[in-house]
């Protein structure tokens, strides 16, 4: 039915359209289709390395300001009433009792639970000073290890490379939560470095196709070490996005 | 024969002189009261220590002198800057600590500052007392009451803040005090549980364009 559909008088052709002509448009090693995949495998890779760019400026007022406090004893942020009581503390203490507005960053777990306590009574966190407006920590702790456990995998080759960048006292076999930023750091070096390589090796156009560049890379490179380049580039990337995600 | 003798008193008295420390502007005494203790707590606050940590040195050069030579050997570093940059750290600490023993009011600023760092590491409390004994450190009495008197006496931000917004950052802790998998004593240990929380100054320079006036008059936008 469907053929006579497409095929008789009402159908979606017109008359005398003869559809076989089109079939090989729709074929992989079609040359527009596959010149559509190459500019877009050139044009993801060269714009890489102009993601990277740090901002050098410093902020005016110098380091952040922070007053830390007598501990809240005997309570954690595994419930919601260890975290609503916490809160309640710290708006009662005289140095935000006093604020229109009081942030209050913490993990995503206790982000969360300010959340849900901010849905559940408003007229508590919201309509009464200070207001509550929860803040999440800019990078949270399972990501990091996440990261750490997937780049593991490939820290033979990335102390390679980060020797050939100069860059080796951002490499630890083992690294925490507070040296992310170096370990990031050092990543985006890196990864400007593996782009600018694949980039400049398209630009020589000597292969019009991503898979006549890997044949090439193959027959020039020892083999591990090209599989590794592709994959730290496929990780930089999900841990880029991921980074961005999470903020 | 009285001339000669005249000389060698003179000479005396001039030894005698030489051998005496000097205080400088970074030697504290805490016998002059809260003034002073405020002083102390104002220039910690600082945080700025890379020209405070040799005046006793500078001040004192006759000593300084005499020490370096008594401490002198035939080793040659490699690293020469950094070599006498670790000698200095050791004759001011020396210095300090004599200046320390001619009066337990006296604090030079080396003592302090290892004192609260001794504090802030959790310095086992007998090490503490044999250490102040021998005047390396401040009593722990002294130094507990010092960093409460200081945490008063906060300055505040080096930078204007914003009104009316405050922020607040906190993390949860938990560690298990004197556990062990065998136990061989009456008590099985405890689980410390503690929320950890501090207050951040937000500057006026951050703008974050919110109308206080109208979120207290209830128009959220």
């Amino acid at each position: 039915m469907a053929v006579h559909a497409a095929n008789g008088r009402f159908g979606m052709f017109k008359p005398m359209f003869d559809k076989y002509s089109i079939i090989e448009l729709f074929h992989p090693d079609h040359p527009e289709i596959t010149d559509n995949k190459v500019e877009r495998f050139r044009g993801f890779f060269s714009n890489i390395p102009g993601m990277f760019k740090r901002n050098s400026v410093k902020p005016k007022y110098g380091a952040t300001h922070i007053i830390w406090r007598e501990p809240i004893w005997d309570r954690l942020q595994s419930s919601n009433e260890d975290v609503e009581a916490e809160l309640t503390l710290m708006r009662e203490h005289p140095a935000h009792s006093g604020s229109v507005l009081m942030l209050a960053g913490g993990d995503g777990l206790t982000e969360m639970r300010m959340e849900h306590a901010l849905a559940r009574d408003p007229r508590k966190w919201l309509f009464t000073m200070p207001m509550v407006l929860p803040v999440r920590g800019e990078m949270p702790h399972g990501t990091a290890h996440t990261l750490h456990g997937y780049w593991r995998l490939w820290l033979k080759w990335v102390k390679i490379l980060a020797r050939a960048c100069d860059q080796t006292e951002y490499i630890q076999d083992d690294w925490g939560v507070s040296d992310l930023k170096q370990h990031e750091h050092c990543v985006f070096i890196l990864t400007a470095g593996v782009t600018k390589f694949i980039d400049m090796v398209f630009k020589m156009k000597v292969h019009q196709h991503p898979r006549q560049w890997c044949n090439h890379c193959w027959m020039h490179v020892p083999q591990t070490e090209m599989l590794h380049t592709v994959l730290i580039s496929c990780m930089i990337l999900d841990f880029c996005i991921c980074n961005n995600a999470m903020q | 024969m009285q001339q000669h003798v005249t000389a060698l008193e003179d000479l005396k008295i001039k030894h005698e002189r030489m051998l005496i420390l000097n205080p400088t502007s970074y030697s504290f005494d805490m016998s002059k009261g809260d003034d002073e203790k405020l002083r102390l707590s104002q220039v910690c606050w600082q945080g700025q220590f890379a020209d405070c940590l040799s005046e006793l040195l500078v001040d004192n050069p006759e000593l300084t002198a005499m020490l370096r030579a008594a401490v002198s050997n035939t080793y040659s570093p490699d690293d020469e800057d950094l070599f006498l940059h670790k000698q200095d750290l050791k004759l001011e600490s020396l210095l300090s600590t004599i200046y320390k023993s001619q009066n337990q009011q006296q604090m030079p600023l080396f003592i302090v500052l290892r004192s609260i760092y001794s504090y802030h590491h959790g310095m086992h409390r007998e090490s503490w007392n044999f250490e102040s004994a021998v005047k390396l450190l401040a009593s722990h009495r002294w130094t507990e009451e010092f960093i409460k008197f200081s945490i008063c006496h906060n300055p505040g931000p080096p930078f204007e803040a914003l009104p009316f917004v405050s922020g607040v950052v906190f993390d949860n802790f938990t560690v298990k005090v004197d556990y062990k998998s065998l136990h061989d004593l009456d008590h099985n240990g405890y689980r410390l549980d503690m929320t950890n929380w501090g207050s951040v100054t937000i500057p006026q320079e951050v703008n974050l364009k919110l109308n206080i006036a109208a979120i207290i008059a209830g128009k959220y936008e």
